[in-house]
This record gives structure tokens, C-alpha cells and sequence, in this order.
């Protein structure tokens, strides 16, 4: 979709508003051709030294009405243009988050504080675009019809009061390519400074710890220096070019007093028709302004509209101007959750030849097999770089596979849309809770089952204790990233997140990091007690390892060997390495203990 | 009251003082330009003049030349002032963009557990901007309009007294209305900017977070928020927006009465012949002239609301204090440093203790192992220990003294951290080991990493040091990730070391491998080494095992190894049954 074709269908996406809003400015632009026209009365009346000042009194207020008439007008008008504005916000922020969620997550075009430059300023551009769409038709119309009254006065000033149009045009349309190029570094300069602040903020301890504080400081001045050396330069280019326009038309203006003024010598041309002319030329300059200023601006917008765009996935980047409801005039519905299809209950699973590479690198997995049935507890463990957290993930969507197939039930199904509840449920390795109460975190707007499904997924996850002593319960809020919990509550109130979620199957990404082994050890049994539960789960601890129905161990990316943990244990070199090394520690440990 | 205005304009003045030339000049610009407006309506008159009174031809085109030149300096004039006044609010911004960054980094924790970065990127960018027109702008244009304003009723003094007293009536009535209403609109301005932030906030954190929210099927759910938080931007910014725009509106009424009143009165003068028509066209320019200053005027109140919520935001956030005050001293004993907590207490909110009555003494050089289930206080008490947070009651001593008369940086040079969540950045790789600090050389870097058996995997990336991390580190897995956070901490060479499970999400094999490196660069320091896996813990000298924020047990730790009463001997024998099991 090009450019233009992208703010067509802005405008067609709330008709309404870009019409209502045309037609208001529409007036509020217009009225001064009629306070143009009481002007031009007014001292044509005066220059007659016959009247009688009743008869001047007219006119001065007929145009005070006016006046007042387009002060409320604006005022209406400017309701309407802010309605309009948060629309435009709402739709793109919408589709772009929307957009945003359909990526394989793993692979985001842009770090989070980056995108957020995109979601601010970038739509903020599209809508001093609209904004001059809107001013457009009043200021054409009123150049319309001012330069025909002109001409009908003095059919000279037509070609004069044109002229400067085209010029201005040619002018903006000429430099398109070097505002674009200021535009971009402007907006390339605000994104990393964006995302310096959410990534130093995101890792605050840590830069707090190192004593960094200061190194950071030097680092934001300079990357604030940068940006107010791409903002002036994208800023004096503006102004430059529309100086340029206003002297244009200020020489026109010029030329057209001169020309009056041989007129005004030979007494064709009144003083009130000067008094007309210097009211209408003032605001045809405001219009030409705008037509020039309107085509470096459709030039300027490729440099939002891509960076909007990069944030979907290649092929549905047109999906920046879907039509969708934004809930802006009403709350948005309850979320319903998807009820599973019985037919598509978990029966099995089968993964064949699947393979993701990271892009300019050796690592990823290679030519990965396996199948499991419901009910099956399968471990995947291996050294650090092996593979394992890349596997779940490429089995869940979160990467997007190269290579393979995966087969639910025997039927290929896409990762991404399907491996998400009812079907599946994940994880991570370091779960994420969002600031929010942590009853939030967990339900997730699963209102189905009410309470007694919170408290078992609670009661699964071995979460029921450190609840009940939180001061505030389930009510407590948790903070960004969850820091007000520690490592271990973060990773079973994940745990219960995912369990409440429902799904055929749960996917773990090393359960274990964070929990001890008593507690490790009550959520396998208390898992294993349910009915039905399918698990993968990548783990390097013996707690699961034991209750595998199927182990898979990897190694460099691919599948080193597979099997239970007794064949693997005689057979396997890697998985004797994986194992004893855990034991020689502990051997060592309890070696002391006995002597 | 008045005295709080003080303190803005004073606290305003720190950050344009820097800028005060540029400020200068930008006003003799706009006084510079300010004239040539005054000027121009002078050259039209003459012109009209002229040509009602049959002038010549030459004189004419002399009037018209006059105002083309007079026009286009003054065009050139605006575009140095936009120029300018962009400079200076860049510069005086940028300033307090910084002077806020660093300001919250360096609040404690309990702040930042409370904010996300999407929403600190509004705070410490997007309430700046709002406030950089009227940085670069207000004071000029205000300045900058009464000139003008002045000026033209100046003129109009000269041409006629009531004409002039009508008019400079109706501006004070304007200046009096905005100097009235001139905060009706911050409240609602403050709250449209409370409701961007969140909303900035939200997209921030599950874009960061996308996997959780992905892998559980909530997007949905995530979308859901979003349009509730868009709806309250949309409410509260369009009742911000109608209540900035109100001064604008009232002045343009006002000055359509004006206008009228002014003009009636003109006519009674033309009729009793005292002006002349050039006059009467003057005196409706002039009216018309005064229409800009005072508009601007308006536009600078909207300006002003703006500015001030974003004002207001800002001074709350430099007003707050960190609860964690750095003391006075700044030398610490040379070499590895003793520790010693002595009837520690401590809570994250004062209802429920986290730690209750720690005592314990580790030597100089020494090991210390802590265990104890998930919850039972260990990561507080390594946080109580560098100063994250405060204790409630009783003393830390590091080295012999007393941490809270320490100077802060003079305890974080010493004491290092690996934290159980590695925290990783969008950036270059030598970033996140060095934390931006560059006076750590490349050298450095290589030869720790060298030691810890990274360097392989270093090299191994396609641009060495400058390779790019993404965002928390999601290109790394979480081992290589903890790895790396051990190469930071190790960087700083320190005297006394907090491991925070630091072999949590390592697979056995790697973990022996990194023993030896951990081993050796522990051995210049003293150690505390947080775990849950007993294996960790064989080359420890003393355990201390909590529970429920109390200390259940401290001591050598072979002594309580042999102890079959002792807590430390029941975890290794559940230890081994399971992995007997």
C-alpha cells in the first residue's frame, strides 16, 4: 500500500469525523470571505462622503456577527477535530499492537522502549498530516472563490495570485527527498532515546548496583545531544521551505499593489476594493502556505508510515489501516474465552525435521523429531547453548520455524495461532509478571470458573502459602516485572498463570530455576496427581528427570539421543556428564556430611 | 500561593540560565521583527495615500519595493527566531531530561518498583516535551507581544487619543481574563498526561513481556486493557484539549467587539473630518495588527497549561527523596572485607516482617553460604545489604563499619551483586558488561571473560564486543545471560561478592565449568553465596540456613554437617533421597 493509498483509507476509515470535520472548517475558513466582502462595503461607503453613519454602522456589524458566528463554529469545529484526532491514534496504535502480537514473539523488530517513539511520534505525524487534510477544503474553497471575486474586480490579479501557487508546489515537491532524510534521522535520534530510557529502567538494579548512574547520565546527554541536532536541522528545513512560500506570496502581494496601484491612480479601483484584496490575499497566502507545506508533508509521511509498518510482520504490513473497532465511544466488551473443540482434544503431538537458525549465527536447532500421547511427561535437558529453550519456543510459535512440520493429532497445524490455549500453555524460563495486582496476573480475564479454578491452579502451583502471607493476598501488587515478589513466587505465580489457562498441554521452560527442591518436587507430585496432564518440560534437575516418560537430550541443536532415563544413563555419554556431574557435587557434599 | 510561583520561576531560571545569551538574542530578534511589523502598515498608508492623492508613479513603486524588502527581512528574521527558540528549548530541556534521569536512577528501589519504563519514558520524556515551547517561546513571546502590543497603542496615541483609549482598554480586559484563567486548564492537561503515561506504560511492559502474554493465549485479554486505557486518554485529553482552547476563544471574541467599537468610533471621526480615509484604514490595520500579540498571548496561556502539567509532573518527580541516604565515610579496609549484621530487622511494609533478629559475623576472606526455602528472606537480606534498602532496626557492617555511614558509591566500588534476574539491555554487548562505564578497557573485558570461559562465545559473535543484545537479553539464553552477569560484576573487581543463586539456571556440566573461574576470582574476596542446590555449597566455611526471616541455624559448616540434629544435615540427606529416588 503506498503512502497515498494509506491515507485514503485513514479517511474512509471514520467517514463521518473526516467529513463533519472538513465541512466545520470548512465555514471557519470561508466566514472571512464574507468579512472580506463587509470590509470592502464598509469603506466604499466611507469614500462616498454622502452617507450617513447608520448606513456605515451596517456593515461594521454585519462583520462582528461574523465574527462571533466563526468563533463558534471553531469551537465546535474543535471538538470535532480532537474526537477526530484520538481516532486516528487509536486505530493505528491499535493495529500496531495488534500487529505486534502476531510476531513470532522472540523475534521483535524493535526493543520495546524503541517502539514506543513509533507508537508516539509516528502516529502523532500522520495526524498533522490529517490535520492539514482537514484545514485543506476551507482554505481551497475560500482561495476559490476569493481569487474569482478578485478577478471579477480585476482579472489580472488571477494570474498573479496563482502564480505563486504553482511555484511553492514545485518548490515542496523538489526537496521531498531531503525532508524525508531529515525526518528519519529526527525520528531514528527520539527512538534511541525512547528506548535508552525503558531498557535503563528495565534494568535499574543492576545499573544501581554497578554505581552506574553517572555513566548512564553521560551516555543519555549525548544521545540527547544528537537528537537536538537532528530536530533542528529537520525543523530549519521546514521553516526554511515555508519561508520561502510566505516570501513568495509576500512578493506576489507586492506585485499586486503595484499593479493596483496604476488602477487606484485612475480611480477603477476603490479603496474598499484594496480593503477586499489585503483581507483576501493575507489568507490566500495561509492557503498556499498550506498546499506547499501539505507536499513536503506527503513526502515527509513514507518516514513514519515505514517505521509504523516494520512493525508487522512481513507481508501483512498493509494491516497498519485494518478497519477494527477501537472502543473509543463505549467500554469494550467482556473477553469470552475460546471454548476447546472436544475434536481437537490433545490426542498427540508430533514434531518432524524442525529446524530454526538465528539469523547470523551458528546456534539454533537442526532437524528435531519427536512425538508424544496424552498423558506423556517429556523432559528435554542438555548443557547451557544446546538448544532447548529454542525448541519450545519454535514448538510454541514464539520463533518461527524454517524447516518441518508439526502435527496435532496427525493434522499440521501453524504454531503460532494454534499452540495456545485450550490447546497449550507455556512458561518461560524467566517468566515475566506485569505490574498489576497479582490476582490479575493470574487470571488474565479468565472470569470463567471463577474462584475455585483460581484456587486450584493456586493450589497445583504450590503458590496457596506464600498468598496467605502476602499482607494483601491475592490483591498485592506485584510491580513491573513483579519485583515485589521473590524469584521463586514469580515463577509459580507464572506457574499458576499458565495453569489457569486450562490447556491440553503445559509446556515448562526449566520450572526448576528458581524454586528449591522441596517445592520443585510439590509441584511435579501435585501435577501428576491430576488426570490427563501432558507435559514438556525442559529441565536439567533430577526431580523431573525421574518422572520422565520420555527424555530427550540435546546437544549443539540437534537430538543427541532420546529414551528413558535408564537406557540413557548406561548408553549416553552426554547424559552420564549431565547427570553425575549433579551428582559428584552433591556426592562430595554428602561425603562431608558422613565424615 | 505566590510563593510557590517563586520557586517555579526560580527552578525555571536554573535551566534557562545555561541558555541566557541565545535567550537574548532570540529577543532582539523578535523586537527586531516586532518593529518591521509595526513599520509595514505606515508604508501601506502612505501608499494609499499616495495614490487617493494622485502621487507619482515613482513614488508609488518606491512604497511597494519599501514593504517587499521589509516583508522579506522579516521573514528571514522568523525563520533565525524558530531556529533559535528551537536551540534553546533543546538545550534547556535536554538538560532537564538528564537531571531527571539521573535523579530517578538514583531513588531507591521502592520507587521503581512501582513504575514501568514505558511509563518513566513519559515522564522523563513526553512531559519534558510538553514543556520545550515554553521554555524556548514564553518568556520571548510574552515579552515579545507587549512590545508589539505596546507599540501599536503607542501609534494609536499618536493618531487618535480615544480610538487608542478604547483599544488599550480592551487589552487590558484581555490580559486581565488570561492572567484570571490561566490555570483552568492545568488539572485537566496534568491528568490527560497521567492517562498517556499509563497507557505508555502498559504497551511498554507487554511488548517486553510478549512471550508470557503469547505463549498463555492473552492477547486478547492485553488488547482489552489497551482499548480501556486509549478510552480514558481519549476522555481526559479531549476535555484537556476544550478547556486549553478557552482563552483562545474569548479573546477572539473580545476582539471582535473591539474591533466594531473601535471602527464606530473611527467613522464618527472621518465624518467630522479630523481623519482622513488612509488614517481610517490605518486605525482597522492596526486593530487587526492587535489581534496577534493578543491571540499569541492566548495561544502562550494554552502553551502555559500545557507546559505546566508537564511542569508540575516533573518538579513531583525531582521532589522526591531517596529513602537511602549515602554517611560521610569513603575508605574501606584494604582486601577482603569482614561482614557483620547485628540484630537486623527488616520489612518491605511495616505489617509483615521479612527478617527478623540476624546476627551473624563472616571473617575477612571467608564463605557464607545461605539457604532456606523460596520466600524465606535470603534475596532481602542481600538487598538489605547493599542498600537497597533501609533497615528497619539494628546495624550491617561491612569492613567494621557501619553501612549506613558509608558513601554510597564508596560501598558499591567494593561490593558487587550477581542478581537472581539478570538485568540485560537493548545494546552493545561491551554496554551491558561495562554498564556504560569507559574507563573499562577492551582488555579488560577480554581477559575476565577470558577467565570465566566466555571469551570462546565472544569471539564466536559475528562483531565481537559490539555485537548487539536485544531487548532483557532475549537473544542470550537465560545461562549465557546469568554468565554474563558474573563477567559484570567480576569487572568491577570487588571485596566482598553477593551471588544470588548464581548457578540457578545452569546445567551441571556448565557449572563445573564456571566453578573454577568463580573459585579463583572469589578468591581475593569475601563471599556470600545464596543458593537452593546444597552442590553450590561444598566449598562454603559457614551456612546459615532461614526461615521465615529468622535465622533457624549459623555455623561452620562441617560442624553442622556432622550434626544430625541440624537443618543443614536433614536438606542434605532430602538432597540425596532425591536423587536417589
Amino acid at each position: 500500500m503506498t503512502v497515498s493509498g494509506f491515507i485514503r483509507r485513514l479517511f474512509r476509515f471514520t467517514p463521518f469525523l473526516f467529513f463533519i470535520n472538513g465541512l466545520l472548517w470548512c465555514i471557519f475558513h470561508t466566514v472571512p470571505l464574507v468579512i472580506g466582502i463587509g470590509m470592502q462595503w464598509f469603506f466604499d461607503r466611507a469614500a462616498d462622503q454622502q452617507a450617513d453613519y447608520l448606513w456605515l454602522a451596517v456593515p461594521l456589524i454585519f462583520i462582528a456577527v461574523a465574527r462571533l458566528f466563526r468563533v463558534g463554529t471553531f469551537f465546535t469545529a474543535f471538538y470535532q477535530w480532537v474526537t477526530y484526532i484520538y481516532h486516528i491514534q487509536a486505530i493505528l496504535r491499535t493495529n500496531m499492537l495488534a500487529g505486534i502480537m502476531r510476531w513470532p514473539g522472540r523475534n521483535l523488530p524493535a526493543s520495546p522502549g524503541e517502539a514506543m517513539s513509533r507508537f508516539r511520534d509516528d502516529v502523532n505525524e500522520v495526524v498533522d498530516y490529517v490535520e492539514s487534510w482537514v484545514d485543506f477544503w476551507g482554505r481551497l474553497v475560500f482561495s476559490l472563490v476569493s481569487i474569482a471575486i478578485m478577478a471579477s474586480i480585476n482579472w489580472k490579479i488571477t494570474l498573479v495570485a496563482v502564480l505563486p501557487l504553482v511555484v511553492v508546489t514545485l518548490l515542496n515537491n523538489l526537496t521531498g527527498n531531503r525532508a524525508r532524510k531529515y525526518g528519519q534521522k529526527n525520528r531514528e535520534a527520539t527512538g534511541r532515546i525512547t528506548s535508552f530510557i525503558a531498557e535503563s529502567f528495565g534494568a535499574v538494579q543492576a545499573l544501581k548496583l554497578g554505581q552506574s548512574e553517572n555513566h548512564v547520565h553521560k551516555r543519555f546527554a549525548k544521545l540527547n545531544e544528537e537528537r537536538r541536532q537532528a530536530a533542528l536541522k529537520d525543523n530549519l528545513f521546514k521553516q526554511w521551505m515555508q519561508s520561502i512560500s510566505q516570501n513568495i506570496i509576500s512578493i506576489s502581494t507586492g506585485l499586486i499593489l503595484l499593479m493596483c496601484a496604476a488602477e487606484m491612480r485612475s480611480g477603477a479601483f476603490t479603496v474598499g476594493d484594496f480593503a477586499l484584496f489585503n483581507t483576501y490575499l493575507v489568507n490566500i497566502g495561509y492557503g498556499i502556505s498550506l498546499f506547499g507545506y501539505m507536499v513536503y508533508q506527503h513526502k515527509r509521511l513514507k518516514v513514519p508510515y515505514d517505521r509504523m509498518r516494520t512493525l508487522f510482520q512481513p507481508g501483512e504490513e498493509d494491516r497498519i489501516m485494518d478497519f477494527r473497532e477501537t472502543y473509543l465511544n463505549a467500554e469494550p466488551p467482556e473477553l469470552s474465552e475460546i471454548q476447546g473443540d472436544p475434536k481437537q482434544q490433545l490426542r498427540s503431538l508430533e514434531v518432524r525435521q524442525l529446524t530454526y537458525r538465528y539469523p547470523d549465527s551458528e546456534h539454533g536447532i537442526a532437524d528435531i523429531s519427536l512425538s508424544l500421547k496424552k498423558g506423556q511427561f517429556v523432559v528435554i535437558t542438555g548443557r547451557i547453548g544446546s538448544g532447548k529453550s529454542t525448541l519450545v519456543r519454535t514448538l510454541l510459535g514464539l520463533l518461527p520455524k524454517q524447516e518441518g512440520q508439526i502435527l496435532w493429532n496427525g493434522r499440521e497445524i501453524d504454531p503460532a495461532s494454534f499452540m495456545i490455549p485450550p490447546r497449550a500453555a507455556y512458561t518461560p524460563q524467566v517468566p515475566r509478571l506485569f505490574s498489576d495486582t497479582l490476582r490479575e496476573n493470574i487470571v488474565q480475564g479468565r472470569s470463567r470458573g471463577g474462584e475455585g479454578r483460581l484456587n486450584r491452579s493456586l493450589r497445583l502451583a504450590v503458590m496457596e502459602k506464600d498468598v496467605s502471607d502476602l499482607e494483601k493476598g491475592l490483591e498485592t501488587y506485584v510491580g513491573p516485572r513483579g519485583v515485589m515478589l521473590s524469584g521463586g513466587q514469580i515463577q509459580r505465580a507464572a506457574t499458576a498463570r499458565m495453569l489457569m489457562a486450562s490447556a491440553d498441554l503445559y509446556i515448562f521452560d526449566d520450572l526448576s530455576c528458581a524454586l528449591d527442591v522441596e517445592t520443585e518436587q510439590l509441584v511435579w507430585e501435585g501435577l501428576f496427581h491430576e488426570q490427563d496432564v501432558t507435559c514438556i518440560a525442559v529441565s536439567h534437575r533430577r526431580a523431573a528427570l525421574t518422572r520422565a516418560d520420555h527424555i530427550i537430550v540435546m546437544k549443539d541443536g540437534r537430538i543427541e539421543a532420546e529414551g528413558t532415563l535408564n537406557d540413557l544413563l548406561e548408553q549416553n555419554e552426554e547424559m552420564q556428564l549431565l547427570w553425575y556431574g549433579d551428582v559428584a557435587a552433591s556426592a562430595s557434599a554428602a561425603k562431608v556430611s558422613i565424615g | 500561593m505566590p510563593k510557590k510561583e517563586k520557586i517555579s520561576m526560580a527552578w525555571l531560571m536554573k535551566y534557562l540560565s545555561p541558555v541566557k545569551w541565545r535567550l537574548l538574542l532570540l529577543l532582539v530578534l523578535l523586537l527586531a521583527s516586532t518593529g518591521m511589523q509595526l513599520f509595514n502598515p505606515q508604508v501601506v498608508q502612505r501608499f494609499i495615500d499616495t495614490a487617493a492623492e494622485g502621487g507619482t508613479l515613482e513614488r508609488l513603486l518606491f512604497l511597494a519595493g519599501l514593504f517587499l524588502v521589509v516583508a522579506f527581512s522579516n521573514q528571514l528574521i522568523a525563520v533565525a527566531v524558530s531556529y533559535l527558540g528551537n536551540d534553546v528549548s533543546w538545550r534547556a530541556t535536554n538538560r532537564l531530561r538528564g537531571d531527571l534521569l539521573l535523579h530517578c536512577l538514583r531513588l531507591d528501589m521502592k520507587f521503581h518498583n512501582e513504575k514501568t519504563p514505558g511509563e518513566m519514558i513519559e515522564r522523563i520524556d513526553g512531559d519534558v516535551t510538553s514543556v520545550s515551547n515554553f521554555f524556548a517561546m514564553f518568556i520571548v513571546q510574552v515579552i515579545g507581544s507587549f512590545v508589539l502590543l505596546t507599540g501599536i497603542l503607542g501609534f494609536m496615541f499618536t493618531v487618535n487619543v480615544p480610538i487608542a483609549l478604547v483599544m488599550t482598554l480592551f487589552t487590558l480586559l484581555s490580559i486581565l481574563f488570561m492572567v484570571v484563567i490561566r490555570n483552568w486548564g492545568v488539572n485537566s492537561s496534568k491528568q490527560e498526561r497521567e492517562a498517556s503515561a499509563s497507557l505508555f506504560g502498559l504497551i511498554e511492559e507487554r511488548i517486553a513481556g510478549i512471550e508470557d502474554v503469547q505463549g498463555n493465549g492473552n492477547v486478547g485479554y492485553v488488547m482489552n486493557r489497551y482499548f480501556k486505557l486509549m478510552r480514558t486518554v481519549f476522555l481526559k485529553g479531549r476535555r484537556a484539549w476544550m478547556m486549553r482552547v478557552i482563552p483562545w476563544n474569548t479573546t477572539v471574541v473580545l476582539f471582535a467587539l473591539a474591533v466594531t467599537a473601535v471602527l464606530l468610533l473611527g467613522v464618527r471621526y472621518y465624518f467630522a473630518g479630523e481623519i482622513s480615509l488612509g488614517t481610517l484604514f490605518l486605525i482597522y490595520q492596526y486593530t487587526q495588527m492587535l489581534n496577534d500579540p493578543i491571540e499569541q498571548l492566548g495561544d502562550q496561556v494554552q502553551e502555559f497549561q500545557k507546559a505546566k502539567s508537564g511542569m508540575l509532573r516533573s518538579r513531583e518527580l525531582l521532589s522526591l527523596h531517596s529513602d537511602i541516604a549515602g554517611g560521610e565515610e569513603d575508605v574501606l579496609p584494604e582486601g577482603a572485607l569482614e561482614l557483620e549484621f547485628d540484630n537486623v530487622n527488616f520489612s518491605y511494609t511495616e505489617e509483615k516482617p521479612v527478617l527478623q533478629n540476624i546476627t551473624f559475623r563472616v571473617e575477612p576472606g571467608e564463605r557464607l553460604g545461605i539457604i532456606g526455602r523460596t520466600g524465606s528472606g535470603k534475596s532481602s537480606l542481600s538487598r538489605v545489604l547493599l542498600r537497597l534498602y533501609n533497615i528497619d532496626s539494628g546495624v550491617i557492617r561491612v569492613g567494621g563499619i557501619d553501612i549506613t555511614s558509608m558513601k554510597l558509591p564508596a560501598l558499591y566500588r567494593r561490593v558487587g551483586m550477581v542478581t537472581q534476574d539478570v538485568q540485560l539491555f537493548d545494546g552493545s554487548l561491551r554496554d551491558n558488561l561495562t554498564l556504560f562505564n569507559g574507563e573499562i578497557t577492551d582488555a579488560e573485558i577480554l581477559e575476565t571473560t577470558e577467565r570465566l570461559g566466555l571469551r570462546h562465545w565472544i569471539d564466536a559473535q559475528p562483531e565481537g564486543l559490539d555485537t548487539h543484545l536485544s531487548s532483557g537479553g532475549s537473544s542470550l539464553s537465560a545461562g549465557e545471560a546469568q554468565l554474563f552477569a558474573l563477567t559484570r560484576v567480576f569487572l568491577t573487581e570487588p571485596s566482598l561478592v553477593i551471588l544470588d543463586e548464581p548457578s540457578s539456571r545452569l546445567d551441571a556440566a556448565t557449572e563445573s565449568l564456571l566453578q573454577g573461574a568463580v573459585d579463583q576470582l572469589m578468591s581475593r574476596s569475601t563471599g556470600v553465596i545464596i543458593a537452593h542446590r546444597l552442590a553450590t555449597l561444598e566449598q562454603v566455611d559457614k551456612i546459615m540456613v532461614l526461615g521465615n526471616g529468622r535465622m533457624l541455624e549459623f555455623g561452620e559448616r562441617t560442624a553442622l554437617a556432622e550434626d544430625p540434629g541440624s537443618h543443614y544435615a536433614r536438606l542434605l540427606m532430602t538432597g540425596r533421597e532425591e536423587e536417589l529416588a
